[in-house]
């Protein structure tokens, strides 16, 4: 019974939703200018290039733990071009492991030459691999001893590539930007903005994400064209880098970074960013779109805990970015809120009983992607018993997408073309999964599908449904489902969101 | 010899604001530090072990170029400083000859009497706190005592002191930042000043808290830093330091005292010190006229006559 009288709380919810929505159709909401900078450009959506990346650990001596990985890429239709990139990675990783230590401030009084290093990795990774750009994260990271001391000190060292799959040629600054454009002096700025506002009088220092420790020791004065950078198609980030060659930055012996998000420079960024790139692969793995995202962190902390009950802890944790459109940030406060039918029932499984411990726990999420919000919300509440023989546990999930545009509540069907069978697709995974959790036969995938036709997820590269498939939501025998299925599972041609 | 007795009346300056005067050795640069006194030149091995804070790093870097007579970029491979506490604690437990700091925290003086040092502290370039805002705000002058009301809540409103209507917002620092420390020294001490203006900001684990709101140069803001800093560093073409007491903050009027809120860092060596050490030569150096000239062409404003 509870989990029905949920369900009809849930289509409250999405009634009103509808209703809130429908009341404010007309009245289109306009990001503010964080959120809009790219407003001017088709930036909803990259393609994740069409390769495969191969990396191996070689073991150089296993006594002394020296080691590096070998990265190389697979899937270029121009085998000469693809051989150009794996050398070039070769090389530099090479370079990067057999080179001397590099000359940090300081170095050669903290390591004299009778110093010995314990071990060595080099690695590598991929950052961003999106419209025949691939950005990869070299690093390498040493631990050397320190003669006379007990102590040991790791050495750090951050030294990004970046290629232009479609020439194989690696990438300057300058080939990210258009070519009418003084991108050093906007690149410098928002440098010199973050300083400002994060070291502001600079004896203090602050931590990036990173986690290194970043000082300014010196004026700063202006980026070089050969800085050194990646991309992060994840974040969407220009990572710029500081270490011993910015000497005006003590970085620790490591590397650290900044980020520019790549919507605050799309006004001067090179169209490869959004344009339909060449294709240029042999259709191993095909190209795949995937929605930007373009999700702010939160800057405002709406949390509430209740712990008036000594045995009962009541929290609902809300968080959103303030440059978010109002209507969103409205929709986003409207979920932040105690389900009273739910306290009910945990005030009853607890009662009198001092044995007992409760707990609810209520969560709002947001996520910009492409031209979508998505605000989630989740439940949880538990009780504990003593021995936990009696415990009892349920938690609820839901979803709501929104087009950006006109905040209007998106159903499933709006995200598929015309007469494309997507229930039927849909249903075919829901099938799968049941059938792994043994649940085939159980329940019919296609109502599953129809009941949550207004209660689904997108992430960057798939469609989400969190189905509860449990017979009873607090008696033990709830079961969740998240079911994820990639755009391009769904065929990125029959779909509308990108 | 005027450098001397100047040194030494810092020094006694700031053994009384710090309070802690048992610990400390009010003592005369022990080697010859003739103003006068031409270059000096050290191998790597008899360059002393030298420690010290951020904000100094520039200046050892010098220093070490100039001794060791190398390119800056080879000098710098050589100059290691682990920020202003380390190097209080390196130098008391001898790890470090001579440190290049700001002034002694209590719980610094505190351990040094502990391990029964004492610590010899010789100002080596003169600083001024300096108070900045919107190069668009009228007001380019204040007196020492309106920005400690500013500060103390009491002026609450740019009017007030000649500005627009608009209410001030004044900023601060993080506790146990050297600017934050230097208003309680130098402005207003911490159990007058108000709680600060606070933003929340994402911390470690992607927790937002509320920490002390960083200044953001709004058509109504006020914050501090030190000269260096602020000149040096960050200064940019829509910020402007006010005046204090009616004397602009600049080279000049910090190295005169003219400027009223001003400050030192410092050259800190133990007491135990051999007179005939390198360290003890090298800060003879950094006091005389070329040393002084190596730190002014770094940034930093000389000590003064």
């Amino acid at each position: 019974m509870i989990y029905m009288k949920y369900h009809f709380s849930l289509l409250g919810i999405v009634i009103l939703l509808l209703m809130t929505a429908g009341c404010h159709n007309t009245d289109v909401d306009t990001p503010k200018a964080a959120l809009s900078a790219s407003a001017e450009k088709p930036w909803n959506t990259i393609v994740l290039n069409g390769i495969e990346l191969i990396d191996e650990e070689i073991f150089v001596d296993k006594n002394h733990d020296y080691r590096y990985q070998i990265l190389q890429i697979a899937g270029l239709r121009d085998k000469k071009i693809e051989t150009k990139v794996n050398n070039a990675i070769k090389a530099h990783t090479d370079a990067l492991y057999e080179g001397p230590i590099p000359n940090y401030r300081g170095i050669k009084r903290l390591l004299p030459e009778t110093s010995v290093r314990i071990n060595e990795y080099v690695s590598v990774y991929d950052s961003a691999n999106f419209n025949n750009f691939l950005s990869l994260i070299v690093t390498r990271s040493c631990y050397y001893n320190i003669p006379d001391s007990e102590y040991g000190q790791g050495i750090y060292q951050t030294k990004p590539l970046n290629f232009n799959l479609e020439t194989g040629e690696q990438l300057a600054l300058a080939d990210l930007f258009r070519d009418d454009v003084d991108y050093l002096t906007v690149l410098n700025n928002k440098v010199k903005e973050q300083l400002a506002r994060k070291n502001p009088v600079g004896e203090t220092g602050f931590d990036y994400v990173s986690g290194v420790y970043m000082e300014q020791v010196a004026p700063f004065q202006t980026l070089s064209e050969n800085h050194s950078f990646s991309l992060d198609h994840y974040q969407m980030v220009l990572k710029l880098y500081f270490d011993e060659t910015t000497p005006e930055f003590e970085t620790n012996f490591s590397t650290a970074s900044i980020e520019i998000s790549l919507f605050e420079l799309a006004d001067i960024l090179s169209p490869q960013f959004w344009e339909t790139p060449k294709d240029i692969y042999d259709g191993v793995i095909p190209p795949t779109k995937q929605l930007v995202n373009r999700t702010p962190s939160p800057n405002v902390d709406l949390s509430e805990i209740d712990t008036s009950k000594e045995n009962i802890y009541f929290g609902i944790y809300c968080q959103y970015n303030d440059q978010l459109p109002e209507k969103v940030i409205a929709k986003i406060k409207e979920q932040a809120r105690l389900d009273e039918e739910l306290k009910t029932v945990l005030l009853a499984a607890i009662g009198e009983d001092t044995n007992k411990n409760g707990i609810y726990e209520s969560g709002v999420h947001y996520q910009v992607l492409g031209r979508f919000y998505i605000i989630s919300r989740s439940e949880y509440l538990r009780v504990y018993s003593d021995g936990g023989e009696d415990d009892k546990w349920a938690s609820f999930y839901d979803n709501v997408v929104y087009e950006s545009d006109t905040l209007l509540p998106v159903n499933l069907k709006d995200c598929f073309v015309s007469g494309f069978d997507y229930q039927s697709k849909i249903a075919e995974v829901i099938e799968n999964q049941l059938e792994e959790n043994g649940l085939a036969g159980v329940y019919n995938p296609m109502d599953i599908v129809k009941e949550y036709e207004n209660n689904f997820s997108l992430s960057t590269q798939g469609l989400g449904l969190d189905i509860l498939v449990g017979e009873d939501s607090f008696n033990l025998n709830q079961v969740y489902l998240n079911i994820w299925i990639p755009y391009r599972e769904l065929g990125e041609e029959n779909m509308t969101i990108f | 010899m005027k450098r001397k007795r100047l040194s030494i009346m810092v020094l006694i300056g700031l053994l009384m604001l710090s309070g802690c005067q048992k610990q400390e050795t009010v003592q005369e640069p022990p080697v010859d530090s003739e103003s006068e006194q031409a270059s000096i030149t050290m191998t790597l091995d008899e360059y002393p072990k030298i420690d010290g804070s951020t904000v100094t790093i520039p200046l050892s870097e010098a220093i070490a170029a100039s001794v060791l007579h190398m390119a800056p970029d080879e000098a710098r491979e050589y100059v290691l400083h682990n920020t202003t506490h380390l190097a209080y604690i390196n130098l008391i437990e001898h790890k470090a000859d001579l440190i290049l700091v700001t002034s002694p925290s209590e719980e610094e003086m505190t351990y040094a009497a502990e391990m029964k040092e004492k610590l010899v502290v010789t100002p080596i370039v003169s600083e001024g706190f300096v108070f900045l805002v919107n190069k668009d705000n009228p007001v380019d002058s204040l007196t020492l005592a309106q920005i400690q009301d500013i500060y103390r809540g009491k002026i609450t409103n740019w009017q007030e002191v000649g500005g627009n209507d608009e209410p001030i917002i004044a900023f601060q620092r993080p506790i146990n930042s050297g600017s934050q420390t230097g208003m309680f020294d130098l402005v207003l001490s911490e159990t007058e000043i108000m709680a600060p203006p606070t933003e929340v900001v994402i911390a470690e684990m992607g927790e937002l808290i509320d920490a002390v709101a960083n200044y953001d140069n709004s058509a109504n803001a006020i914050g501090y830093s030190y000269y260096y800093y602020a000149t040096d560093m960050w200064l940019n073409d829509d910020v402007k330091l006010l005046a204090v007491d009616g004397v602009f903050p600049n080279t000049e009027t910090i190295k005169s005292g003219e400027y009223p809120i001003r400050t030192a860092y410092y050259a800190v060596t133990l007491e135990s010190l051999a007179k005939d050490s390198k360290a003890n030569e090298l800060l003879a150096w950094i006091l005389s006229d070329e040393g002084q000239r190596v730190a002014q062409a770094s940034g930093y404003v000389p000590i003064g006559n």
